[in-house]
């Protein structure tokens, strides 16, 4: 047994089989949360949501999986065929690939890169492109209004994402995730999210909008802009945008869970799992996703011009002053920083 | 100051007690609420009681409701009488005006509880009542009575015209397209 892990531990096999579970984990964390969408979305509004395929609805994702692969693709006739199929792609790619980074346990991470963070930075940006790709390749006015706005969100709330790792980054003295989460054992009030709580609480809602999660969602917008960007999408192509979207929605959890939440730390020794600590994190994971749904359902949505000002004139001041708390913090307590 | 983010809050408060609270859904297809008094359902004859007047047939602005009259001995007076020996109601036309109901002077026919009309053929939704089918497809056209000479020429100048069937070229869909 031992020596036919430690088989699968060398390093072409090693590859296929992170590249296999990331695949897996990606598809069917999509599949999975569109369910507890609706599922989040009916028990909020007084509803069951989706309850007729299988026990208790269950099989849902399935039936939507097989009704949008038979479903045909449908182009604008003048769209920019190469560039509107290749954005779904440079949408999800990203949002799939920047999980290798995160940590599930101590020795469940596909690469433990010593520049872990800056890695999920660059590649989340790239998320930006696909947006922009979809708007313009699609020749469509609604479809470009929608990429601008994504573009221009997109672009103000990476300032505030990166800006808010800066503390952690800090008191870790690292950019591996996995050196974060070493630091934050011991029991829940050794997690970043107390010293670093405005941090957190920037990162949340910079995630929220890198996301485009409810109240956030200009780029798409019913009333006014119809299906923004993905209007033009149908069939597997927008099951790659959506897929794109739940991944990249389960990402932000799970980064502002290593981050923040102690990853798989539990919260107080007592309750160690030892190889089992992943269930710490997948629950911690699972509880963000929820929050997230539940602002969805619950939140009104903002204004371009509110979004804006948020974005620059709140999270931005907050995140710099806050770093300038944590740099003089760690001045006159050496102790913090390891 | 200290109000920003309290909207927020008490919003999100409320629909995290709905989550946990009673849901309101009623499961349809196991669970039938009892429908309001006088609902209008699908309209069903009780043939027994029927005089085959017509009225219904005439009066029915769907021209949904088709009659097969004959004259028949069926009560046993030795006179024999109009019978409606073919009774069709067309439902995929029926639009539950309830007219051939206030019409009928026996209240033989009269809207059921019953309102799941569905079928994959549209013809299947004609449904016969009595011993002979009827075609429901051929319009019942009410035999007018021929009115006397002098009152259809005093009637004839604020008679309804019969606007001659218009070809209207389809314009709307060729917009579409």
């Amino acid at each position: 047994m031992q020596s036919v892990l430690s088989v699968l531990d060398q390093e072409p096999i090693r590859f296929f089989v992170s590249f296999g579970v990331i695949l897996f984990l990606v598809l069917n964390l999509a599949a999975v949360l569109t369910m507890a969408e609706r599922k989040v979305a009916g028990y909020i509004q007084l509803r069951y949501g989706p309850n007729r395929v299988g026990p208790r609805g269950l099989l849902q994702p399935l039936a939507d999986v097989f009704k949008l692969f038979t479903k045909e693709n449908v182009s604008p006739n003048r769209a920019d065929m190469w560039i509107f199929l290749a954005a779904p792609i440079a949408m999800f790619i990203p949002a799939a690939l920047a999980w290798i980074i995160i940590p599930f346990s101590p020795s469940a991470v596909v690469a433990d890169l010593n520049v872990g963070i800056l890695f999920f930075v660059g590649i989340t940006s790239i998320g930006a492109l696909g947006i922009i790709m979809a708007g313009y390749g699609s020749r469509s006015t609604f479809s470009l209004l929608g990429a601008l706005r994504g573009a221009a969100q997109l672009i103000s709330y990476e300032v505030p994402l990166i800006l808010s790792l800066l503390g952690v980054v800090m008191l870790t003295g690292s950019l591996s995730l996995v050196e974060v989460v070493k630091a934050q054992g011991g029991g829940f009030w050794n997690w970043y999210f107390l010293p670093q709580l405005p941090m957190f609480f920037v990162f949340y809602i910079a995630g929220l909008a890198e996301v485009k999660r409810v109240p956030f969602d200009l780029p798409e917008g019913e009333s006014e802009i119809v299906g923004g960007f993905m209007v033009e999408y149908s069939g597997m192509t927008w099951a790659l945008m959506q897929a794109a979207e739940f991944a990249s929605l389960a990402l932000i959890s799970a980064m502002s869970v290593t981050l923040f939440l102690g990853g798989w730390q539990p919260p107080i020794e007592a309750l160690d799992l030892g190889n089992f600590n992943w269930a710490w994190f997948g629950l911690k994971t699972a509880l963000i996703t929820f929050t997230f749904q539940w602002i969805r359902w619950s939140v009104p949505r903002l204004r371009m011009d509110q979004l804006m000002n948020l974005g620059w004139k709140i999270l931005v001041p907050l995140c710099l002053v806050w770093l300038f708390v944590t740099a003089g913090l760690m001045l006159v307590f050496p102790s913090l920083g390891q | 100051m200290p109000q920003v983010g309290q909207g927020i809050l008490k919003g999100m408060g409320i629909t995290l007690k709905h989550m946990f609270g009673k849901k309101i859904t009623r499961m349809y297809p196991e669970y039938k609420r009892d429908l309001p008094e006088r609902s209008r359902g699908m309209l069903t004859v009780d043939m027994d009681r029927c005089i085959a007047c017509l009225q219904c047939m005439r009066v029915c602005p769907d021209h949904c409701i088709s009659i097969e009259q004959t004259k028949r001995d069926a009560d046993g007076s030795g006179k024999a009488k109009p019978y409606a020996i073919g009774f069709v109601i067309d439902d995929s036309r029926c639009m539950y005006c309830s007219l051939c109901v206030e019409v009928c002077p026996v209240n033989c026919i009269y809207h059921t509880e019953e309102f799941e009309a569905q079928a994959y053929n549209r013809l299947e939704l004609a449904r016969q009542f009595g011993e002979r089918p009827v075609d429901p497809t051929v319009d019942p056209r009410p035999t007018v009575k021929k009115k006397p000479k002098a009152a259809k020429a005093a009637a004839d100048g604020d008679a309804p015209k019969k606007a001659p069937p218009k070809k209207a070229p389809r314009k709307t869909e060729e917009a579409a397209s």
